[in-house]
């Protein structure tokens, strides 16, 4: 039984190469906002098993996001996936663990599926 | 002339004044008394016993400059009216000296004295004139004095002319040279805050630059990776298609690189508690100056793996650590050589930057951890750059010290403490 992950990112082209790239061993659910994540969370609670979502994006941001769905929502692995470096935010977030672990842009699926393959 | 630069303007002045009516009357009543004349020597002995007493008031009274000037002019317009009454009138080849009060007058500031004893002396000479044709005047001069008191009278004023118009141009230079100077200045620092500013949202916008960046790095890898997964299966086609594939993923490598590295100076955090790894900084400087470098001079890395980590802020140390190595590639020319060296020595962690470049100057080497200061043209150095380093490299309880030959080379040794 393949994974159910739930990538967050404002820009399409991101949304495509992560689907084509993780579709293989994942079950792949995308999201275009923090707003449309939430819908998708709550329809997809008891089969989503962790969540990778961009940083900055319009609207709300990924931490916000992550704030809302962690610990109330859903208690699953949420991920940070960003062209940014490391804030005192993000040190916060990872500190307080609602955060599992930050991935740098450009993504190795390398990294990110031996991440994954640690919590799930 | 010494006590004059300390002195202002007015106080120059009047010391001059006083020091050359004590000279003059002292020759002059010598002179006559010497020739027997007493309707000349008695005045003028009378005005050096004025002028005693004027330089007395200055040192013993509150009396202002501007008084003690009006009574010693009057004073020396009076002797002079009185040597040339008894000299021959217009005759006299003293008459000339009734240049000298409008003079002190006209390098006076006081407007109204100016004319005043300018008008007053022209009143003199016209007074003169007139007493002059009238036939009061005398001349008491012996005959064989006569060409020795006509030189004695102008050398006298050509003396006092030469030294006030000599004294007047100076003054004038002086504030001429300083006001130019405080106008380089002003339009220097002015230069600076410009550039620094200008830095500062440079600063600001790389961070935002490197994530857009990022995100279409991001596309290219993904795209590249699902086109080789796609190839798998047909191995011939994945076998032509290897180069190409290669050449993509080395750019996207380097790409990533560089965008790595520009986001490690452009930090946010204010945090102390990074773990900090020099040589990984050192690289990442490096790589940020790589453009300039390549082409200019060979870089030297003797780099120790595994030295030990300091605390501190990582993006400040980034910043630190490029600016010094800034400077190095700034300072050598063609085919010169920067040496990056990293060590631990005991308790400390020390790092060598060398460049074989211009060097500093003993005078210059002193003021370089200040700030604003720079040898680099108007525009192309804020003079921030090291003394932000010095700061940083303070801030993570670290040491740093340059040692530098004119013409030899710079070498800054930055020590911290490992724990």
């Amino acid at each position: 039984m393949k994974n159910t992950i739930l990538f967050v990112d404002d820009e399409l082209i991101n949304l495509f190469v992560l689907e084509k790239r993780f579709e293989t061993d994942y079950n792949v659910l995308t999201a275009e906002s923090a707003e449309d994540a939430l819908k998708v969370v709550e329809e997809n609670k008891s089969s989503l098993n962790a969540i990778i979502s961009d940083l900055r994006m319009p609207g709300m941001d990924g931490l916000e996001f992550i704030n809302q769905v962690k610990p109330n929502i859903l208690d699953i692995p949420c991920f940070l996936l960003t062209g940014y470096d490391f804030t005192d935010q993000i040190n916060d977030a990872i500190k307080s663990s609602k955060i599992h672990y930050l991935f740098k842009k450009p993504f190795d699926y390398i990294e990110i599926d031996t991440k994954l393959k640690e919590v799930l | 002339m010494v006590a004059i630069k300390y002195l202002n303007r007015e106080q120059g002045f009047y010391l001059f004044l006083m020091m050359s009516a004590y000279v003059s009357t002292l020759v002059f009543g010598t002179y006559y008394y010497m020739a027997d004349l007493p309707k000349l020597y008695i005045p003028t002995y009378g005005a050096f016993i004025l002028f005693s007493l004027y330089g007395l008031l200055s040192f013993l009274s509150q009396i202002g400059l501007v008084t003690l000037f009006r009574l010693s002019i009057t004073t020396a317009l009076l002797a002079f009216f009185n040597q040339v009454y008894y000299t021959g009138g217009v005759l006299s080849s003293g008459l000339l000296e009734f240049v000298i009060p409008p003079l002190l007058a006209f390098f006076y500031r006081p407007i109204i004295d100016r004319y005043f004893f300018m008008a007053l002396s022209g009143i003199s000479l016209v007074a003169m004139f007139i007493l002059t044709s009238l036939g009061f005047t005398t001349n008491l001069l012996p005959k064989a004095l006569s060409v020795q008191h006509g030189i004695l009278c102008a050398a006298f004023v050509f003396t006092i002319v030469s030294i006030y118009t000599f004294l007047f141009r100076n003054a004038l230079v002086i504030k001429n040279k300083k006001i130019g100077d405080s106008m380089k200045e002003l339009q220097d620092t002015t230069h600076k805050l410009i550039q620094s500013e200008k830095m500062a949202s440079l600063g600001m916008l790389s961070a935002g630059v490197a994530h857009e960046i990022n995100n279409p790095l991001n596309f290219i890898k993904g795209g590249i990776e699902i086109l080789e997964d796609g190839l798998n299966e047909e191995n011939e086609l994945k076998f032509e298609a290897a180069p190409s594939i290669h050449v993509i993923k080395e750019g996207l490598s380097r790409a990533t690189v560089i965008v790595n590295s520009l986001n490690h100076f452009s930090r946010h955090t204010d945090s102390m508690d990074e773990k900090c790894n020099l040589n990984e900084i050192l690289n990442n400087s490096l790589v940020m100056l790589q453009p300039k470098l390549k082409y200019k001079g060979e870089v030297v890395k003797e780099l120790t793996q595994n030295i030990p980590v300091i605390t501190g802020n990582e993006g400040k140390l980034h910043q630190a650590f490029l600016n010094i190595l800034s400077n190095a590639e700034q300072a050598i020319g063609k085919n010169g050589t920067v040496t990056v060296k990293s060590k631990q020595i005991k308790d400390k962690v020390v790092v060598e930057i060398i460049d074989d470049g211009e060097g500093i100057n003993k005078e210059n080497l002193k003021k370089i951890s200040d700030p604003f200061f720079t040898t680099k043209p108007v525009g192309k150095g804020t003079g921030l750059g090291l003394a932000i380093t010095y700061k940083i490299i303070e801030e993570h309880n670290g040491k740093i010290t340059v040692t530098s030959k004119p013409g030899k080379g710079t070498k800054f040794t930055i020590s911290f403490l490992s724990k």
